[in-house]
């Protein structure tokens, strides 16, 4: 039994690697005739056969730009970002659909090395993290081994450092980790939404406005509902359909 | 107290169209002053000025007597017999009832040659078009000497007004009308643009002034001479004719664009420099000279390119006081400053206007202006919430989309634990653990005094107990306790049977420690009491043996 679904699963993924290859390909010919709409159907759809890439967000992004869907485009890069944090093209065009977002939220400064310290953390995916951080943990295990046998000078200096490094990174890791399990962020996607006092629609319970593209912490939701916040400080309930989770 | 006794009168009852006369309202004897009630009167006439007020009192003979005055300067609306209607006058608590006056009132006379004193309007043009210049001036026509007190001057409605001429002292020319000579001053030149179409009536000037008399005095004495001729000074007031102006529409074919410009006009832009680096100012002039209403023309809204920030602009108007057209020059100037590098094309500027001396609609157009903006220095300005960097992204375009087929990730395994940081892991356990366990086994233990103390001891009771000595138990005991020191690291003061008992009781074997003990109890008893009969066989033997014993065993 086993081995039948193991078999079926090995078919299953070839079979959809290759229909995904394909897809890929039909999208990206769309692009060559400019059109968006079919190239976005194609790349949503390999997107629901449970595979992602970064260059699959990136023309996903330009597609839904070249289209004028500002909100949808912006979604797609961050969510290229998120697994190419140093993309400089997915950067650069994810900046530049940013102008456009009409919202202009500013995030309360912080302090400059915390500043720094956000950077950092944005700029490496946690597998990343952990692999700097094993690799560095790896390189104190190779010294300390070698050293058994050949005089190292500075042996012990050496290798407190590595590990000490090795320690903060894995924090840096630990950080990402938490945010990425605890933290649920979302786009706005239509040109204009209303955000309501409470998870119910009422004219008079319109707290705010937002508009396509801005990002939203989204901190708990209800049946057709979710209650979102703004890095200013902003809260509010919006229908599920207004933001797409990130 | 005598009783008060009011009464009206007037200076002249006999007047024509245009004249000015006084009406005034004295009280006697009273201590109020006079409250009248003019309305009455202002159906048939014009109040001109007033009321003005005046007091004399004066003693004759130790009696008072007071007068107080109220006085109104009126001119007639029609011609005819009027009446000045009875008015009711209070004073203090009482009310007093003045006579009516009868006023005739002669046709106005238009021929001026009969006045001594008139103010003449002269008009440059009866008709004009919305916008159009009407010189005004006003003229000054005296025979007599005389001052000028007060000039009311109209308020212009339905025009826009610029004074071109005002005097400030009368300058005096000598003209003759109709045979009559005259002294003539210029009072005011006024350039009028009118604001709306139709028949405007020009508001009538008033001026007050007074009129030098010859007063005919009573023959008194032979010294009637006309050196002692009395003179007079008698207020007047001057009001000038009525005129009116034909405002005339517009002739068809007016632009859509036609902001109210009349005239004619040049139309020229500047700027200090064409070339430029991006974030530097430049300055652009646009300057409209020429005759007509010329404060009253508005620039066009101009369509300047994207990336050119515009500051808005400053207006200087400058006209040209010496001529009776109103002619000058409106300049506009802007500051710019190109955000980009590149080449800006500030557009051709028009202004269409009226041109009423060919009645023609026209435009003044000015040439089109090139900037070209070569890289500057950047600077951080902030404009409209954007940061520098987002607003050179604005006029940009994204990045080109990506054809190469990538490596697909499947969307749940991207976001688990990393195969290669788990085999680091496990490689820096297996490389940092080796090192300690072979240490462990060997090099750690090695290389403590101590143990090396504790493995060389067994070999100095090898040593110590080769031969058999004289005193057996001398020597098993030198042999014994250094032993045990060095084996079980005892200290020196620990060096007895009790002790040896309690402390390796856990150590080694029970038989093994109780024959050591005997052995120790032995050779102490042996040692210290000689007398004491006390033998072992084989001593040496059995505790070499057993020290082998316990050696391999511990």
């Amino acid at each position: 039994m086993r081995k039948i679904a193991l078999i079926f699963w090995i078919v299953l993924t070839v079979g959809c690697a290759q229909t995904v290859d394909s897809l890929y390909t039909y999208a990206n010919r769309a692009v060559e005739t400019e059109d968006y709409v079919t190239a976005i159907s194609h790349y949503e759809n390999i997107l629901r056969q449970g595979v992602e890439h970064p260059d699959l967000y990136y023309n996903l992004g330009n597609g839904y730009y070249r289209n004028g869907r500002i909100g949808l485009a912006v979604w797609a890069y961050e969510k290229g970002v998120k697994l190419s944090p140093r993309d400089t093209d997915l950067l650069f065009n994810l900046k530049l659909v940013n102008t456009r977002v009409r919202d202009r939220i500013e995030r309360p400064k912080s302090i400059f090395f915390l500043e720094g310290y956000h950077v950092l953390k944005r700029s490496f995916t946690l597998a990343s993290l952990l692999m700097i951080g094993s690799g560095i943990l790896l390189i104190a295990a190779v010294v300390y081994f070698v050293s058994t046998w050949f005089y190292i000078r500075f042996r012990s200096k050496m290798i407190s450092t590595l590990i000490i490094l090795s320690v903060l990174i894995h924090g840096v890791a630990l950080d990402k980790y938490w945010d990425l399990s605890g933290k649920k962020e979302g786009i706005v996607i239509p040109r204009e939404i209303e955000v309501f006092s409470a998870p119910y629609e009422r004219q008079d319970g319109v707290l705010f406005r937002l508009h396509e593209g801005i990002k939203v912490e989204i901190t708990q939701s209800q049946p057709g509902w979710m209650e979102i916040h703004l890095i200013d400080g902003n809260k509010g309930w919006v229908k599920i359909t207004d933001v797409r989770p990130l | 107290m005598k009783a008060a006794s009011v009464v009206a009168s007037i200076d002249v009852n006999r007047i024509s169209m245009g004249e000015v006369f006084t009406y005034t309202v004295e009280v006697k004897d009273s201590e109020h002053n006079p409250e009248v009630n003019i309305s009455p009167v202002k159906k048939l006439f014009t109040i001109v000025s007033g009321p003005s007020q005046q007091t004399n009192i004066s003693w004759v003979n130790g009696k008072m007597t007071s007068s107080r005055t109220r006085t109104w300067s009126l001119t007639p609306n029609r011609e005819g017999k009027l009446v000045i209607p009875a008015l009711v006058v209070g004073v203090g608590k009482q009310t007093y009832k003045t006579k009516s006056i009868t006023v005739y009132v002669q046709k106005g006379q238009t021929q001026q040659k009969n006045k001594d004193v008139f103010i003449a309007v002269e008009l440059d043009k009866e008709s004009a078009y919305p916008g159009e210049q009407i010189t005004v001036e006003y003229k000054l026509y005296t025979r007599v000497d005389m001052s000028i007190d007060k000039i009311d001057v109209p308020k212009f409605v339905g025009f826009w007004a610029e004074e071109l001429f005002a005097a400030t002292q009368l300058n005096y020319r000598r003209v003759q009308i109709n045979e009559v000579r005259y002294n003539m001053a210029k009072l005011y030149t006024f350039a009028l643009f009118p604001a709306k179409t139709g028949e405007i009536p020009l508001p009538q000037m008033e001026v007050k002034c007074n009129v030098v008399v010859k007063q005919k005095s009573q023959r008194r004495s032979f010294f009637d001479d006309p050196f002692f001729t009395r003179q007079k000074t008698v207020p007047k007031f001057i009001r000038t004719q009525k005129k009116t102006i034909r405002v005339n529409p517009f002739p068809a074919g007016k632009p859509a664009d036609f902001t109210g410009a009349v005239g004619r006009y040049t139309l020229t832009t500047h700027v200090d420099r064409t070339s430029l680096k991006a974030n530097d100012a430049v300055t652009l002039n646009v300057n409209l000279k020429g005759t007509g209403n010329i404060s009253l023309v508005q620039l066009p809204e101009i369509l300047f390119p994207d990336n050119l920030e515009v500051f808005p602009p400053t207006t200087t108007t400058e006209k040209d006081p010496f001529r009776d057209q109103i002619t000058g020059m409106t300049n506009w100037e802007y500051i710019l400053i190109p955000r980009k590098t590149g080449k800006y094309t500030i557009p051709r500027i028009e202004i269409p206007y009226f041109d009423p001396n060919g009645e023609t609609w026209e435009r003044a157009v000015s040439l089109p202006i090139v900037l070209s903006v070569s890289p500057g220095k950047t600077t951080s300005t902030v404009s409209n919430g954007f940061r520098k960097e987002e607003v050179e992204l604005l006029g940009s375009d994204i990045r080109y989309f990506r054809t190469k087929t990538p490596r697909w990730m499947s969307m749940n395994k991207s976001s688990t634990f990393p195969v290669i940081a788990i085999l680091m892991y496990g490689l820096t356990g297996i490389l940092f653990l080796l090192p300690m366990s072979l240490k462990n086994l060997r090099s750690s233990k090695e290389q403590t005094a101590e143990y090396r103390r504790s493995k060389r001891a067994i070999k100095l009771v090898r040593k110590k107990l080769k031969t058999t000595m004289d005193d057996p138990f001398t020597q098993v005991a030198d042999a014994v306790y250094p032993y045990l020191k060095d084996r079980f690291l005892l200290k020196t003061d620990q060096l007895d049977p009790m002790s040896v008992q309690s402390i390796l009781s856990n150590k080694i074997g029970e038989i093994e420690l109780t024959n050591l003990v005997k052995i120790l109890h032995l050779c102490d008893a042996g040692r210290y009491s000689p007398g004491a009969n006390v033998t072992m066989e084989n001593l040496v033997a059995n505790t070499k043996s057993l020290l082998e014993r316990i050696n391999t065993h511990a």
